[in-house]
């Protein structure tokens, strides 16, 4: 699949492919078109697709010049953390409505959801550290500064219009993956050429 | 900061992987600073004039002193 195209174009088609599989076995569940564990058994089966995106975003940053070890160890860690968070997200939702468990196993299964994600957190933490590359790093460095801006700004003006009734209440989880968006936009304000 | 990164690269036929390697940094890396995209700290800047021998006022103009012209 996408074998004929340029690495970079294949990478861009596997983020399509994976965004249209989650968010529409998504659609599925929450509309009720496909229920039950069917349902969950194809949500959780289309973020299989995170594997050859990962391997298609490597073989692309390599094709433009952006490989680095530590760029490849940040990738595996997003990997293992993408996947132990859907299973820990779907297990720990599944847990808790088919089971109503008391507040103290809700406590634990919350922590558990949100260890990947803390993963996550700390796997761009050690990128930011261990890469040598001083040019990668500074494009880091101003990707998640730029992320920081869009999420601090967002998040106060949501909570302005949240506090005058103008919006509904959003769960606070929602940081992490408006930041992970507002590292892409920063991608987008430094054009690299050779790519 | 302006530069002659590519000239001299040019004069060995490297390529801008060949230097990358010898530098032991990313080919985008030798790609920004060649355009003047990103100036390289001062241990990369001694790096690139070891390898090419040279001292590094030769091979990067002092934005002060060049303001308007190139290396």
């Amino acid at each position: 699949m996408f074998a004929q195209t340029s690495p970079r174009t294949a990478a861009r088609l596997w983020v399509g492919a994976y965004l249209i599989a989650t968010l529409g076995t998504a659609a599925l569940l929450k509309t009720g078109i496909v229920s039950g564990w069917p349902g969950l058994a194809i949500f959780l089966a289309s973020f299989l697709l995170l594997f050859p995106l990962v391997r298609s975003t490597e073989r692309a940053q390599a094709a433009c010049g952006f490989t680095s070890k530590a760029m490849k160890a940040y990738n595996r860690r997003v990997l293992i953390a993408s996947m132990s968070y859907v299973v820990a997200l779907l297990g720990g939702m599944g847990i808790v409505r088919y089971y109503e468990p008391p507040a103290l196993v809700r406590i634990v299964i919350a922590m558990i959801v949100a260890l990947p994600v803390i993963f996550l957190i700390r796997a761009m933490a050690l990128l930011l550290r261990d890469e040598t590359d001083e040019y990668l790093r500074a494009r880091l460095v101003e990707q998640s500064l730029i992320a920081t801006g869009i999420l601090l700004t967002a998040a106060t003006l949501y909570g302005f219009l949240n506090a005058f009734d103008l919006a509904p209440r959003i769960d606070a989880w929602a940081a992490v993956p408006l930041w992970a968006v507002g590292l892409g936009i920063g991608r987008l304000f430094r054009k690299d050429p050779a790519c | 900061m302006l530069n002659n990164l590519k000239v001299l690269r040019a004069m060995r036929s490297w390529s801008q992987q060949d230097l990358a390697e010898r530098l032991e940094v990313s080919r985008q890396s030798v790609n920004a600073i060649e355009t003047g995209k990103y100036d390289p700290s001062l241990p990369l800047a001694f790096r690139i004039a070891e390898l090419f021998d040279l001292p590094i006022e030769e091979i990067f103009a002092s934005p002060s002193r060049h303001s308007s012209k190139a290396v």
